[in-house]
């Protein structure tokens, strides 16, 4: 009776289990797919439902104007050790930190409480807007005692990135990109030349580049796919020359402010011939990194 | 030994015995409700696996955006619904699910049928053709990739090729020079049954490489969606090629649980690698979809922004949501389709194959030297990952590295990979190669890095052509080597002696001593 009952328990279980889920292995090898043709010409031409709000903003006419501002850092500044003292790299110490200690760049306030290194940009280019002319010359991007110059770079889509080195030592330069593919390759000691990489899409925020090598050294990109952006200098001040007048919403962000966002739409408008300045806070407590 | 177990196997088998003739005695007396359960238990067992539904599972970055983003809203314009697409719709729409699948003919994959050209109409009933190699075909569907009836679908009677013509089943008036494809999508469908047979229980039916087997697996098996490929012949920013593919699924990975298929015919491997890139192109696609909504419309960005240092509302995200998906998503998801048939036709041009410059620098115990001086050296850094005896277990293995989204530290030390794996470098002393072992397969790896992984490129900037040769030398024969590290000092390069390398080298003992840092 006992045997009974368990054979009868284990077949109900048994069946049902592959009733339920167990058939999925093997995924229906047996089954012939339908095959349906789509055309490769895009057929996307129609155009949607009237224009919506879009997080893109109609430029009003009129002349460009100058948007100028200042990250200003409110609140007790915190003091971030060095990330590498001088002489104290653990690998290839007679050129990382050889001359000066790795600091922690992650949050840079300079003169007047200035935030360095904050990228002020549109997401978009305002409808409009005028086509504007690729920089003929390459971005730079450098590293000199174990550490990336600039730490944060803004370039344009399509534009020629150069990476060179400066250290007598091999370095490997790593992007991490959320839509351009990732580049990783060795950049020989010494290169002056450099190695010539494209980004070919822009991309929604900046990513981290690193060496893999020196696993303290790491910097920003930002390709765009217009001209209206800036990095905060020394003293947290920018400049975006030529916007399109009417109202835009930045994007501010920062690598040391908690989630990478300051301001996700943060609202100018710009008028046509005027310069229009702003000052961008930086709450202590955003800082999170 | 053996009288013992036959001993206990036999009192076993009557132990048994006297059960199962205790069960059949009283079998006669089981009650109804157990014969139910028997009877539904053999039921399920028997037709419970019907056809299962297999699926494309979609991609956690899918998930994680909000129901709009994922799936679309519905708008009313002039008291008109009208649906506005989201990533799920796209994805859908261009590639289709296990059961429905769909040939994007803008992407550079042999989705298979005989394509041709209408030269005349002969008469209402018949066409003469050009196709290319043709074959006779009978009863057959047709499409018209040009002209006025461009992506219907129609039936033929058969194609002849002895005469280059096709019997329509129904009368048609077709201008010449109309392009179409005889029994479309046929390779893709073929693909679909090997890859479900052989491929799918460890790299799942989306290609994610979570199939069922996958979770006993290490390393585990490859995530295609990624749209990146560890082993290729082509240069650092380049893809995979199809002869890559093929060559893998033909040799298998060693080390791996990535067997070899040897013994599936050509055109097998050949449907079963063109269905990988169609489900590499798929999980790329949907993912360069989700990168362009995920920073405004993920669960968790709206979370931040609808929280009060945020300080938007719901309603006026939906809002904005609903203009992205009318004016910006359509022409972003034909761009993407655009972008990845050529980079993945690109892969395929001989501008992305890496030819060395030179010929391989005959093995010699001077080119070994010179390899291990430069496996060794500052320059290449390769003891930095594999050790400077080739073990694997170079320094870097023990470094913590930092998420580069996130900037925290990992959990575990070592070196991770786009699939947030940790990998091991190389040990070089066991003379397998995952890559392949023939020279130009080292050749590649060294020259083009290890996509996906750690392993930078050295071609091009840091190491000539000859210097890339002398360290695959070097790198074949470190399993062969009498003492490990030891380079017999007769097969130095004379003048070179003073520079000989040292059984552990000065410079990667520094470097082992760094480790902790």
């Amino acid at each position: 009776m006992m045997i009974v009952k368990r054979i009868s328990v284990g077949l109900t279980v048994c069946g049902l289990m592959a009733f339920v889920g167990g058939c999925d292995i093997g995924g229906g090898a047996s089954v012939i797919p339908n095959v349906t043709v789509k055309l490769s010409e895009s057929d996307d031409t129609e155009t949607g439902p009237g224009p919506g709000p879009g997080p893109g903003v109609k430029s009003t006419g009129g002349g460009p104007g100058t948007l100028k501002g200042k990250v200003v850092f409110e609140g007790a500044v915190p003091k971030l050790a060095d990330l590498i003292a001088k002489g104290g790299a653990g690998k290839d110490p007679e050129v990382c930190a050889a001359d000066n200690a790795i600091p922690n760049e992650s949050l840079i306030v300079g003169d007047g409480n200035g935030v360095k290194n904050v990228f002020i940009y549109l997401s978009k280019a305002p409808k409009g807007a005028p086509k504007t002319e690729m920089p003929s010359e390459p971005a730079i991007f450098d590293q000199k005692g174990c550490q990336f110059l600039p730490h944060c770079l803004l370039l344009r889509k399509g534009q020629k990135l150069k990476i060179l080195s400066d250290d007598p030592i091999a370095h490997n330069t790593h992007t991490f990109p959320a839509k351009n593919s990732s580049f990783n390759a060795g950049i020989k000691a010494g290169d002056r030349e450099g190695t010539e990489i494209v980004y070919a899409s822009s991309e929604s925020k900046p990513f981290a580049v690193k060496c893999d090598y020196h696993s303290w050294m790491n910097a920003y990109h930002l390709p765009l796919d217009h001209p209206y952006g800036a990095i905060s200098g020394d003293d947290g001040s920018f400049e975006i020359k030529d916007v399109p007048s009417g109202k835009h919403n930045f994007v501010i962000w920062h690598e040391g402010a908690k989630g990478g966002y300051l301001q996700r739409k943060y609202s100018v408008t710009i008028k046509a011939g005027e310069t229009t300045e702003v000052s961008i806070p930086y709450p202590a407590g955003k800082f999170g990194n | 030994m053996s009288r013992l177990n036959e001993k206990i196997i036999l009192q076993t088998d009557s132990i048994v015995r006297d059960r199962i003739l205790a069960a059949s005695v009283e079998v006669r007396v089981v009650s109804f409700r157990f014969q139910i359960c028997i009877v539904i238990g053999l039921m399920a067992t028997v037709i419970g696996c019907g056809e299962p539904n297999a699926k494309f599972v979609t991609s956690d970055r899918t998930k994680g955006l909000i129901k709009e983003a994922r799936r679309g809203a519905k708008v009313e314009v002039n008291g008109e619904d009208i649906k506005l697409k989201g990533v799920e719709d796209y994805v859908v729409e261009n590639f289709g699910t296990p059961h429905d699948l769909v040939a994007w003919l803008r992407l550079p994959v042999d989705f298979g049928g005989q394509a041709g050209t209408v030269a005349t109409q002969e008469n209402e009933g018949r066409l003469k053709v050009d196709i290319k190699d043709g074959s006779d075909t009978g009863n057959a569907t047709l499409v018209w990739l040009t002209g006025d009836s461009a992506g219907q679908t129609i039936t033929i009677n058969g194609y002849n090729a002895a005469v280059g013509e096709i019997a329509l089943a129904e009368t048609a008036e077709v201008a010449a020079g109309t392009q179409f494809v005889i029994s479309p999508g046929q390779t893709l469908a073929d693909g679909r049954r090997h890859y479900m047979t052989h491929c799918s229980h460890c790299h799942g039916t989306a290609g994610d490489g979570a199939g069922p087997t996958a979770e006993y697996l290490y390393p585990k098996p490859r995530d295609y969606r990624k749209g990146i490929f560890k082993f290729t012949r082509t240069k650092a920013p380049e893809k995979i090629t199809t002869p890559d593919l093929k060559r893998i699924v033909k040799q298998g990975i060693p080390g791996t649980y990535m067997p070899s298929f040897m013994l599936l015919a050509d055109d097998e491997l050949h449907a079963i690698v063109e269905y990988v890139r169609f489900l590499a192109i798929r999980g790329e696609y949907e993912n360069k979809l989700c990168v362009e909504l995920e920073e405004s419309y993920s669960t968790a960005a709206v979370k931040d922004r609808t929280s009060n240092d945020g300080g938007e509302s719901k309603d006026d995200i939906i809002t904005e949501l609903t203009g992205f998906l009318a004016e910006d998503l359509p022409g972003i998801a034909d761009d993407t389709g655009t972008l990845l048939a050529e980079t993945w036709e690109r892969a395929n041009s001989e501008e992305s194959l890496i030819v060395p410059s030179i010929a391989r620098t005959p093995d010699s115990a001077e080119s070994r030297s010179r390899g291990r001086a430069l496996f060794l050296s500052a320059k290449a850094k390769c003891a930095n990952c594999h050790g400077p005896n080739g073990l694997g277990n170079g320094p870097q293995t023990e470094d913590y590295e930092k998420d580069p989204v996130t900037n925290q530290f990992k959990p575990l030390p070592g070196l991770y990979d786009e699939w947030g794996q940790i990998v091991k470098p190389r040990n070089l002393t066991s003379g397998i190669y995952r890559g392949g072992r023939r020279p130009i397969d080292l050749f590649s790896r060294i020259h083009a890095g290890i996509k996906g992984a750690k392993m930078p490129a050295f071609g091009g900037s840091v190491l000539k052509d000859e210097e890339i040769w002398d360290i695959v030398n070097y790198v074949l024969n470190i399993p062969h080597e009498v003492q490990t590290g030891k380079v017999v000092a007769a097969a130095l390069p004379k003048d070179d002696k003073a520079a000989a390398p040292k059984a552990v080298p000065e410079k990667a003992a520094a470097s082992t001593e760094g480790a902790g840092e």
